[in-house]
């Protein structure tokens, strides 16, 4: 599918402003944005929801269809797992052997045999959501669209659904277009990502590329990147000139790449030759305890930093005085 | 000291039993003042109603005996079975006329709400209008002598004004039908459209996505989920129809015997002894409305037994 220069106006406001993007065959795109960026609408105009105000849609082979997934399962109350299920080949005139043989067969894709003739209350939340998809998927649509579908449901079953649906994805082959605020679900199923602002797409890439290099702080600061500071603070810590090309002048650091480091492991004993390096001190300001360890603030003159610890036998003490030793390499730059 | 509490423990205890008790009848006792009010008039005087319509000392055959239910074996003839007929007839086609009208309109006020404010205003005047209001109204514009006619005899529609239709005290009813769905179809728009307005907001987009019309949205997702209110609505009105005296009074008395005009001129026109009729004339009437009620509500449980909800 793609969109050519695609702007939706609702009451005259703007809130898609010249928007293009191809979505592959096969592919999982993953849309991320603030509240209010445009997304929902969007998909609602790729769906035929909401009208263009102008720019075109167009498939590659000629006229493409899509199911619309929400937030919240909206299953219609009045009608039965297979009669919500059919709903879609009812709509188009399907006879009503041939549409509850279907819909009965598709249940077990959606693993939910026998579960057929029960009412949507009386299904978990899971169960629920997992209709809905299927209510969609039975129309084998070239693209899916799904408006954060399991935000709603708790993480361990949103982990186990999101895994399904991948499964199911790559077995059937459809397109996916996938509104998430989830960086951890982005990152799990996404072919691209595209992030996008005031509806506009601010940039497009595989998961690492997005991660690794964002293509602005405001990108940077909606991925909830850690330790983001200006070349002039990275070069105060590294206390010299850093080999950049002048556009990137800023870098971040994962938390993990920090490393907290004792008096004497800091010295270069093992002859191996290290690349460059800074040790910068501080004291902890917070201790948030995590799967793997601990996540400190660690407090170093002006400046916050984020460090990971591993391991749980060691627990770290509120104004503790540390050294924390930064690789360069390990800093990823970008664009202000 | 018992149960491992002291004595101010206990009463504490004793306390919060009785308030949560209280609680759990909450709901009950919330409408309890409603209820006894409903049933102070309802069961006395049903009771009464039902005696007096039974068997009466008054009346006594020629054998001397007390003939129970004297007043109901007088029913017993063709030209009372006719008045049920007419009566039942029209309210049913008052009901059911009010509830498809009233309907679409409640769908079309929804769909255009934003831009058509006004037309909501208009369909909830004649709600304030009383009956016998409505049927003088109706008279004054539908009669072969009224503005109607005389508009159609202006514009030379028709040559005389006997040609114009007999809508007033007319053989089928059809003056009846008009005044009681005047009334009648604003109360089912006013009853429905918040409903109405809330499913189109909650089911269309979704419906849209699974490739659904506006007309397949409406006829297999909002109708089914709006069923039970809108037939309860709709009885509603057959019951009131089916009881209401004034409208058949000033626009059809000449033309059908509807049971409520008989039953009044029974009960003001032939002295005390023949108010048992007229008494026995309206338990008929309840208890037709009572089945119709009680199918009705048969029909709703079963719609929900295997579990279906709407809401």
């Amino acid at each position: 599918m793609h969109l050519d220069q695609v702007t939706i106006k609702i009451h005259q406001d703007s809130i898609i402003n010249s928007l293009s993007l191809s979505i592959h065959p096969g592919e999982i795109f993953v849309l991320m944005g603030p509240s209010g960026s445009g997304k929902t609408t969007l998909l609602k105009g790729i769906a035929g929801l909401l009208s263009l105000t102008s720019g075109r849609i167009s498939w590659e082979n000629g006229i493409g269809t899509t199911g619309l997934v929400f937030q919240e399962p909206r299953l219609f109350p009045h009608l039965t797992v297979l009669e919500n299920i059919a709903f879609g080949l009812r709509v188009q005139g399907v006879a009503t052997k041939e549409r509850r043989l279907q819909a009965g067969n598709f249940l077990k894709s959606l693993q939910l045999e026998n579960l057929g003739n029960r009412y949507p209350h009386q299904l978990s939340g899971g169960q629920q959501q997992r209709v809905s998809l299927g209510r969609a998927l039975i129309l084998n649509p070239d693209l899916l669209l799904l408006d954060e579908p399991f935000a709603s449901l708790d993480t361990s079953l949103r982990e186990d659904l999101i895994s399904w649906l991948y499964q199911l994805q790559r077995r059937l082959g459809f397109s996916i277009l996938w509104v998430t605020h989830y960086i951890d679900e982005a990152l799990s199923i996404a072919d691209r990502i595209g992030i996008i602002f005031e509806g506009k797409l601010q940039q497009i890439g595989n998961p690492s590329e997005i991660f690794q290099q964002p293509d602005s702080e405001k990108i940077a600061h909606f991925l909830s990147l850690p330790n983001r500071f200006s070349k002039q603070q990275w070069q105060n810590w590294f206390q010299r000139d850093l080999p950049l090309p002048q556009t990137l002048n800023r870098g971040w650091i994962d938390s993990n790449h920090l490393q907290i480091i004792d008096e004497e492991s800091q010295l270069p004993s093992n002859g191996i030759k290290e690349g460059l390096y800074s040790i910068i001190s501080g004291f902890i300001m917070k201790v948030k305890p995590n799967r793997e360890g601990y996540t400190l603030t660690i407090q170093s003159n002006s400046e916050t930093l984020e460090v990971s610890t591993i391991g749980w036998s060691k627990v770290p003490a509120l104004q503790e005085s540390i050294k924390i030793k930064i690789m360069f390499e390990h800093i990823y730059w970008y664009s202000e | 000291m018992s149960n491992g509490l002291n004595e101010d423990g206990l009463k504490m205890w004793e306390k919060n039993r009785l308030r949560v008790q209280l609680n759990s009848y909450k709901g009950l006792l919330g409408i309890l003042p409603a209820l006894l009010f409903m049933l102070f008039f309802f069961i006395g005087g049903s009771f009464h109603a039902l005696c007096l319509s039974i068997g009466s000392s008054h009346q006594i055959s020629l054998l001397g005996e007390e003939d129970l239910l004297w007043a109901y074996k007088e029913l017993m003839n063709p030209s009372f079975f006719q008045s049920v007929a007419v009566s039942v007839g029209i309210a049913a086609a008052v009901a059911v006329l009010s509830g498809i009208i009233g309907l679409l309109t409640a769908i079309f006020l929804a769909t255009k709400s934003a831009r058509w404010k006004w037309l909501h205003i208009i369909f909830q005047l004649p709600i304030g209008i009383p009956h016998l209001l409505a049927a003088y109204l109706l008279i004054q514009v539908f009669m072969q002598s009224g503005w109607y006619s005389r508009i159609a005899y202006y514009f030379g529609w028709i040559d005389k004004l006997e040609e114009f239709p007999v809508l007033v005290h007319d053989e089928w009813g059809i003056g009846v039908l008009l005044a009681y769905m005047w009334k009648e179809v604003p109360f089912i728009v006013l009853l429905i459209y918040p409903f109405i307005l809330k499913l189109i907001s909650d089911w269309r987009d979704q419906a849209r996505a699974l490739g659904s019309t506006f007309s397949q949205t409406v006829r297999w997702v909002i109708i089914p989920i709006l069923l039970p209110m809108w037939v309860g609505g709709m009885w509603v009105v057959f019951a009131f129809t089916l009881g209401a005296y004034e409208i058949p009074a000033l626009i059809a008395s000449t033309s059908f015997r509807s049971i409520p005009v008989e039953a009044f001129h029974e009960y003001s026109q032939f002295g005390l002894e023949r108010q048992p009729i007229a008494i026995a004339m309206n338990v008929v009437l309840a208890v037709i409305s009572l089945l119709v009620g009680s199918l009705l509500i048969y029909m709703q449980m079963d719609w929900y037994k295997r579990g279906r909800r709407v809401w």
